[in-house]
């Protein structure tokens, strides 16, 4: 008896223990630029046919009655966790190296191993080569290199990229191009603010920035987290409150069954 | 007086079952698409049976924004429809996805029933121009090219549905009917919260944690009784 009800409030209170991590997580990544909060994901388990009458009793007609048995669930379990890409806030910085996607779409960085991964973080730098990196060293694409002649780089809202020589003259460097997914929310973030494709998100398409529904570049800005603390504060009281609230079962369950223990005098 | 303690013993039993309906209720308060289980009572029916009434709360849950356009929600009646190994089944959890092979798919990789079948996007997800957009009779465009219309179910008899695990109902031997347009309308990049209301499910869990104590007592005071009829015969 009762230890299903028991292991089904565990559930539930492992489920909001694991929800309240989620949330510390987002808020630990508040001034985090670029992070998108994470939300996290439930499902109900199996269900089983119980039977309500298992007493034996005199009358007849109340055993074996089949629709005299009811389902009862097993408790929840965490699916996933789903991240939420609503824009974050834009911030002016001045330096010529950040930039913020003001609406839909990712940067595309190389990683070491060729492989790629998109990013909302562009607070890039120049590194040793001249080449155009994130702040954690992997080279933006399409690449971009500028010479020891280069002065400073304008970067347009669809994302052409012109250098400024030391003379004064300027000419195209290139292009930033943005990546857009089906379904962005089944991107896996690998950490260092990059995610990387799977099969619930689709395959990137990519395009040009300020063109067919991408996003425009802003050089001199970059885009904040998009985690509210206030909305924070509310799902972790929701969450404590929901953990509580399982414990409270466990609470009701174990003075039932110490009711039963006394039945026997 | 012996059949009052097996009916007090029939109510301890009962009230356990329905607690751990409770339990379940209360575990799965943040799960998307989730529908309250109503703690099950007996009843006598007219041909002096036991009758069991259990029912299944089917109120619209609340619906948060989630911005992604795989998120669907329903706004009023009805249900997805999803191919699973067992047959179809209804689910009103809308958070889908896109499967290897080009599918709408549930979380639990279910195809996901159009007016045509498994709705497939393969073909026309690599062009940039255009995005998926649904419109609230549940009419899935990629840019204007229409391609499925989501299929929106009512159960017949929503009293004989059973659950399966994920939030999806089977329908039993009625089945079900496609809802007619306009009688639902869809959101998309919205997800229905589950329709758990703790207090609701704390005050069930005080009541029949008082029920089971009065059942419990019963059983005390018949057993106290039958032990003094049994000293009668003593001299």
């Amino acid at each position: 008896m009762g230890t299903r009800a028991l292991r089904t409030a565990a559930s539930g209170m492992y489920a909001q223990e694991l929800n309240i991590e989620v949330i510390s997580n987002n808020i630990a990544n508040i001034n985090t630029t670029g992070y998108k909060r994470n939300k996290a994901e439930f499902q109900d388990l199996m269900y089983q046919q119980v039977s309500v009458n298992p007493v034996s009793s005199s009358t007849p007609g109340i055993n074996n009655n089949p629709s005299n048995s009811i389902q009862v669930g097993n408790g929840v379990v965490p699916t996933s966790t789903a991240k939420i890409f609503t824009q974050g806030d834009i911030t002016p910085t001045s330096n010529q190296m950040d930039f913020a996607i003001q609406g839909d779409g990712f940067f595309q960085v190389r990683k070491a191993d060729g492989t790629f991964a998109y990013t909302r973080d562009g607070s890039f730098k120049v590194n040793a080569d001249g080449r155009i990196v994130t702040s954690s060293g992997y080279i933006v694409d399409p690449e971009l290199t500028l010479d020891e002649n280069t002065a400073g780089i304008t970067v347009s809202k669809d994302g052409t990229v012109s250098a400024q020589d030391s003379g004064g003259s300027s000419y195209v460097l290139g292009n930033i191009e943005l990546a857009r997914f089906m379904n962005p929310g089944g991107l896996k973030a690998l950490g260092n603010n990059l995610y990387a494709q799977t099969v619930s998100s689709g395959v990137p398409i990519i395009g040009t920035p300020s063109k067919d529904g991408f996003g425009d570049i802003n050089q001199g800005y970059l885009e904040s987290s998009n985690v509210d603390i206030v909305e924070e504060m509310i799902s972790m009281i929701a969450a404590q409150r929901a953990y509580e609230i399982n414990s409270k079962t466990v609470q009701t369950v174990q003075e039932m069954m110490r009711m039963a223990n006394n039945l026997k005098r | 007086m012996i059949k009052g303690i097996y009916t007090a013993a029939r109510g301890l039993n009962s009230r356990m079952k329905n607690l751990e309906i409770v339990a379940n209720n209360l575990a799965n308060l943040n799960t998307t698409g989730f529908k309250r289980v109503v703690p099950f009572s007996e009843i006598i029916n007219r041909y002096g049976k036991v009758e069991i009434k259990k029912a299944t709360d089917y109120q619209q849950g609340n619906l948060t924004k989630t911005s992604n356009p795989l998120d669907f929600a329903i706004s009023g009646k009805g249900f997805f429809v999803i191919q699973t190994a067992n047959g179809p089944e209804l689910t009103r959890d809308g958070k889908f996805k896109i499967s290897v092979d080009g599918h709408i798919v549930t979380k639990q990789g279910n195809k996901v029933l159009g007016k045509n079948g498994p709705i497939s996007v393969n073909n026309l997800l690599l062009d940039k121009n255009k995005r998926l957009t649904i419109s609230s009779n549940g009419d899935i465009r990629y840019g204007d090219i229409l391609i499925d219309t989501l299929l929106i179910a009512n159960m017949n008899s929503p009293e004989q549905s059973v659950r399966t695990a994920g939030v999806n109902f089977t329908t039993g031997n009625d089945g079900f009917q496609i809802a007619s347009r306009g009688s639902y309308s869809i959101k998309q990049g919205y997800q229905e919260e589950s329709n758990i209301n703790p207090i609701k499910e704390m005050e069930e869990m005080i009541r029949l944690n008082t029920e089971y104590d009065s059942a419990h007592k019963i059983i005390n005071y018949l057993d106290q009784s039958l032990g003094q009829a049994n000293q009668i015969g003593k001299v």
